[in-house]
């Protein structure tokens, strides 16, 4: 969370550029990674990376604090464009469809990451799990996210989302095992 | 395994947009037009007044409510309701029924006793209408022979 945030958010919402462009800029990066984590194409990242703070920007006015950060109202925007986009490109890119190669996508750090058998193990393993649990994985253990604004983003209670993140865990130690090799 | 998998998922923190994607979609974004500002301060100000029109319209109606309350025309209503709300009508009406009752009770044996009366009468003139016509018989029966 930035400080003076609930400051910043409000000179954005009176239509101040600069004030947005500091959330922007604050926010970009969690944002990115849960949607290439999901997607996990660069350029389909960065075309819903922006089309998300976009929609932002143009509706900063209807966000309403309500005790939950702005990350929460984000991710409910990344959230949804994820879906449209899955929705509308199902037969380009089905999630539980998607191989080897496409997890291999051209990206600097990607191809960092590539270099690391065991995280492209976790990577597609992550992706053969339910968008829930999805979710929850990556909000919790990637971003470091709170149960509450884990709630408040995906619209479940508090004890939902552990037992997402219980069966999530669950999932994916066991793809992970059934890749066949030994892992860790 | 577990641990050495948080670590893992951990790592993918490292996953971080390009910095030529981030300057050129900031530059984009920034220079959207969206809608001009006097919109929002004009739906903040009409959300507040609905708030505060709400908030005065739930007082009101219920001060109405507790205004009527304790002004109720208690007369009004059916005599029945009244009584029932009343103790001391309850008591009396307690009492009352219990006098009914004794009432009751007391005209019960007085009937009764009577026609208990009336019918052990009745049995005895038939006994004795009995002993009459026995006799009667007897006499005839002589009579005759």
């Amino acid at each position: 969370m930035l400080e003076n945030e609930a400051h910043i958010i409000n000179q954005a919402q009176q239509g101040n550029p600069e004030y947005f462009g500091l959330l922007y800029d604050h926010y970009l990066a969690p944002i990115y990674r849960f949607v290439f984590l999901k997607v996990s194409a660069k350029a389909e990242a960065e075309d819903l990376v922006h089309e998300i703070f976009l929609s932002a920007w143009k509706n900063i006015e209807d966000y309403d604090h309500l005790g939950f950060p702005f990350s929460s109202w984000l991710y409910q925007i990344a959230r949804h464009k994820v879906i449209d986009y899955y929705r509308t490109k199902r037969s380009n890119l089905d999630i539980e469809n998607i191989g080897e190669e496409n997890l291999k996508v051209a990206n600097v750090m990607d191809n960092e990451l590539d270099k690391n058998l065991d995280l492209d193990r976790v990577k597609n393993a992550i992706k053969q799990l339910n968008e829930d649990q999805q979710n929850v994985l990556i909000m919790r253990f990637v971003e470091d996210l709170s149960y509450q604004e884990i709630s408040a983003v995906l619209d479940k209670s508090e004890g939902a989302i552990r037992l997402i993140q219980h069966r999530a865990i669950q999932n994916l130690k066991s793809k992970i095992q059934n890749y066949g090799e030994q892992f860790i | 395994m577990g641990s050495n998998l948080f670590n893992k998922i951990k790592l993918l923190k490292q996953i971080r947009p390009e910095a030529d994607f981030a300057l050129s979609s900031r530059r984009i974004i920034l220079t959207t037009t969206r809608k001009p500002h006097y919109q929002f301060l004009f739906k903040k100000q009409i959300q507040q007044t609905l708030i505060l029109s709400a908030a005065m319209g739930m007082a009101v109606v219920l001060l109405l409510i507790v205004g009527r309350v304790s002004n109720l025309p208690l007369e009004g209503l059916s005599p029945n309701l009244i009584s029932s709300l009343n103790s001391k009508e309850l008591t009396q009406e307690q009492e009352s029924i219990n006098f009914n009752i004794h009432l009751a009770e007391a005209k019960y044996y007085k009937e009764s006793t009577t026609q208990v009366t009336m019918a052990l009468n009745n049995d005895l003139d038939s006994v004795a209408m009995q002993k009459q016509a026995e006799n009667i018989n007897s006499l005839i029966k002589e009579l005759a022979l």
